[in-house]
């Protein structure tokens, strides 16, 4: 141990030392070679656990260890975290194709100690036929981030994650695990416990004691538009508004600049290196705001941000601790605030209703490539009635399934049965459905807030904070300024709702289409 | 799909050991060697003598400690352990190999078909991969042998054969290629019956085909090979995989043969000798040569103007088989 805090000194300075069980799991999968889930808070230091982890493996003569986590583009904060600690990491996704050769001539001269890729990338066969073989020796160990996404009771379902299941059930023992989630409650902890043998559990306090909770329900857009124009520059620092949409994303930071606030939208929709740039303007205190959807999570680390706000109400109240948990993880006062507001509702139950597509599509899909040969996404577009969206949707199910394997020529029907598990998607839905009951009952309710989220992901410590609302008893509103609320209204009825042209066409469709235009229409 | 239906933790440690399934195309520095057939009996031998035992508790050891229980020589030792370390590739490479409707068994795993274990004994392959259902291997069947440029006559009797037999509601068990084997199956296929189908290489390429996969999703046809999936044709890879058809088979059937040469005339030599199964060949008034000396040399005839008049081709089959040892009696000593 004396070891590897010497290190952790040398890296980070004189007065680092290890927080209240980052020992015990680098100790545990390093060194016994465990399997151990961590469940800690976001900022606790669970890439201070894994890096280690990974380094004193190396030093034991194991080799780099795969780290396997969603949105890879935001990795660039782990790399030079990892870099500060003596670890060598790379990363590899579609975004960075222009580093892949340098990366593979790392990996073939054995320097790399840490691979990071995302559970995508575990079935692509140009990853396993060409990279992975260049790793030298054997694979260290297998870090596996966001494990509540294992389990289909945790709240973010993510279909990759079952192979990620199926892999780690074909490692013998003596082949370290690490499972790391800030989010996962008893239940959740169980079914990974079930599905992944022999797990030794860490589990810490996830309470954040500088977060100052409140609930304010505003029935209207230009209400809680008004609302942030009015707040956000009296609010510390700098931080973050989370939207459900991507259209309210750009609309609300549009909204805040008109009105003087150093705001930017933060989304899906953007290119790698915007995103990457609109981050560090964050980072930088550059922007009082970024306006964001979901896309700006995992892997985003600001140990200052002076709040969090949600637009809208998020479908579930740990997805909502999750995101909260961004602020005040080395301030002394944070604030998190969700606004919650009429379209809530109707948002939540699209997405529900949408997380899975039809059993027919699915169907439909494999119908139409049992009888084929490799297919492109356009040729099945152009084939089938449906959205480019849902047909995606599909065949990334079927392909976890193991019915359909895609590569860059296209989709292929595999030769293993398929039948549906709607039991399994209903359930899912079912849960989706409790959860948002749950969340509507944490905007109304009267006790803790932190005390709330605490008991819903059963932390042990859960108590009152003494800072909510509900603690503090602030639970008046100030009125907010009718000219703003005016300025909204007019903003968003200008706003028109722009009707977003289908962003593909299938190719034969454009082909017939020009056909028949007049010469002068086709370019 | 759940791969550990097929491999079980000792089968995995198996595939580890014999298998180059993951160490392949890895450029650098020369890979370790993964165990052949003969040195892994051996080291099977050693290992259920030890207090190790089983394979999959070799997992995790040290090369001191392998070298001491099993009484290797250090380099041997030092193999083991390199080749197990390697796990976790493996595991990687196994997920997608499912995940793409293939399957991979070992010796020591209960899905691994047990008439080629009980035939081949050690000469069975300790890993075996394959796609489609595994259930269709556990009723030994007729072996359709033949040449890929078949003679009409031939043609028409491999089609007989296997639409006999899946009627009497025995597989059809054939090398897969083109020719006799492929119209073996046709007939099969036919008659509404299943097939087995022992590949000498290319199945990953195989199973891609739509009307391969149509026929391995209705469980009318299983594949198995003894090499890696994405495997290509060699010669020496098309001799391997023969006595796994005899192996799979109660009876195999010769449709033509040339003398001396070619893979259908040395598989049945080879499965004379050994006994694997019983051995027929066509007979009739223009056969190839082959099947004339193969008759010579105690294959049992199956005269072409008899098949057609028999109602139930195995039981024929088994009324007229010769009892294995007079074969083996034809060769002497040797």
């Amino acid at each position: 141990m004396e070891n590897a805090r010497a290190l952790l000194q040398q890296m980070l300075g004189p007065a680092a030392d290890f927080r209240d069980g980052q020992w015990d799991a680098i100790h545990l999968t390093a060194n016994e070679r465990q399997r151990v889930l961590v469940v800690q808070r976001t900022g606790w230091g669970k890439s201070v656990v894994y890096f280690l982890a990974a380094r004193i493996l190396r030093e034991q003569g194991a080799g780099p260890s795969l780290l396997i986590s969603p949105l890879l583009s935001l990795m660039r904060n782990q790399i030079l975290a990892s870099e500060k600690l003596g670890v060598r990491s790379v990363t590899i996704h579609s975004e960075n194709i222009h580093e892949w050769e340098k990366i593979q001539k790392s990996l073939e001269s054995n320097e790399v100690d840490v691979l990071m890729i995302s559970p995508e990338r575990l079935g692509n066969g140009e990853f396993l036929q060409k990279l992975l073989p260049l790793i030298q020796g054997s694979i260290g160990m297998f870090v596996v981030d966001e494990a509540h996404c294992i389990s289909d009771w945790g709240h973010d379902f993510r279909p990759d994650y079952r192979r990620i299941v199926r892999l780690l059930r074909l490692l013998p023992p003596k082949v370290p695990v690490l499972c790391t989630t800030a989010t996962a409650n008893d239940r959740v902890v169980q079914d990974i416990h079930e599905q992944i043998p022999n797990l030794h559990i860490l589990r810490g306090p996830l309470v954040r004691r500088s977060l100052k909770l409140f609930n304010i329900k505003l029935g209207t857009q230009a209400e809680r538009l008004a609302w942030l124009a009015q707040f956000l520059p009296q609010l510390p620092g700098s931080g973050i508004v989370y939207t459900l949409t991507i259209g309210d994303a750009r609309r609300v930071s549009e909204f805040l600049t008109q009105q003087g606030i150093s705001a930017r939208s933060y989304h899906a929709d953007l290119e790698g290196d915007e995103r990457i740039a609109v981050e560090q303007q964050l980072l930088d205190n550059k922007v009082k705001v970024l306006v964001a959807t979901v896309a700006l999570g995992m892997g985003f680390d600001k140990p200052d941000l002076g709040f969090v706000i949600h637009f809208q109400r998020p479908g579930s109240v740990v997805a909502y601790y999750q995101q909260v948990g961004r602020a005040g993880r080395a301030v002394d006062s944070a604030y998190g605030v969700l606004l919650n507001g009429v379209e809530d509702d109707e948002i939540q139950d699209y997405f529900i209703r949408t997380a899975f597509p039809p059993l027919r599509v699915m169907e439909e899909v494999l119908g139409l490539l049992a009888k084929s040969d490799t297919v492109t996404l356009d040729g099945i577009c152009a084939e089938l009635n449906y959205s480019r969206g849902a047909l995606e949707k599909a065949l990334k199910l079927l392909e976890v399934d193991g019915a359909v394997q895609h590569d860059s020529t296209g989709y292929l029907r595999t030769a293993n049965r398929w039948k549906p598990d709607t039991a399994r998607s209903e359930q899912v839905t079912r849960h989706r459905r409790e959860e948002l009951e749950q969340i509507k009952r944490y905007v109304q309710h009267t006790g803790c807030l932190m005390e709330f989220l605490s008991r819903a992901l059963d932390d042990p410590a859960a108590a009152p904070c003494g800072k909510c609302m509900n603690c503090t008893g602030k639970t008046g509103r100030q009125t907010i300024s009718a000219e703003l609320i005016q300025a909204a209204t007019q903003f968003l009825r200008k706003d028109s709702f722009l009707l977003e042209p289908r962003r593909y066409w299938p190719k034969s469709l454009l082909k017939d289409l020009e056909q028949n235009l007049p010469q002068a229409a086709v370019k | 799909m759940n791969i550990h239906n097929y491999l079980s933790d000792d089968g995995l440690a198996v595939l580890a050991l014999c298998s180059a399934f993951g160490l392949k195309e890895a450029p650098g520095p020369v890979n370790v060697e993964p165990f052949k057939l003969a040195e892994w009996n051996q080291l099977e031998k050693r290992l259920s003598s030890s207090s190790i035992k089983n394979p999959s508790s070799l997992q995790g050891r040290s090369t001191e400690d392998l070298a001491k229980n099993l009484s290797l020589v250090p380099q041997e030792a030092e193999r083991i352990a390199e080749l197990l370390q390697r796990s976790g590739r493996l595991a990687l490479d196994l997920e997608n190999l499912f995940s793409h409707g293939m399957w991979a068994v070992t010796r020591t795993d209960e899905l691994y078909p047990s008439k080629l274990r009980e035939t081949l004994k050690n000469q069975a392959p300790a890993v075996l991969f394959g796609a489609g259902e595994t259930s269709l291997l556990k009723k030994p069947g007729v072996a359709v042998i033949g040449s890929r440029n078949i003679d009409p006559a031939g043609a028409v009797f491999a089609r007989e054969v296997g639409r006999k037999t899946v009627e009497a509601n025995l597989p059809v068990v054939s090398g897969g290629a083109r020719g006799t084997d492929r119209i073996a199956m046709d007939g099969a296929m036919e008659a509404e019956g299943t097939a087995i189908g022992v590949l000498a290489d290319s199945l990953e390429a195989t199973i891609r085909k739509s009307d391969v996969r149509e026929l391995l999703l209705d469980a009318r046809l299983v594949l198995l090979t003894p090499y890696a999936p994405t495997a290509g044709f060699s010669v020496g890879g098309a001799m391997g995989r023969n006595k796994l058809i005899y192996g799979l088979a109660e009876f195999a059937i010769v449709v033509s043969s040339d003398f001396q040469t070619g893979g259908t005339w040395a598989g049945a030599i080879e499965a004379l000798k050994a006994g694997w199964c019983s051995v027929f060949a066509r007979d009739g008034s223009d056969v190839p040569k082959g099947n004339r000396e193969l008759l010579k040399l105690g294959a049992t005839p199956l005269p072409d103007t008899e098949l057609n008049k028999l109602e139930d081709l195995p039981a024929w089959l088994r009324k007229s088989s010769k009892p294995h040892a007079t074969e083996l009696d034809l060769f002497g000593s040797t």
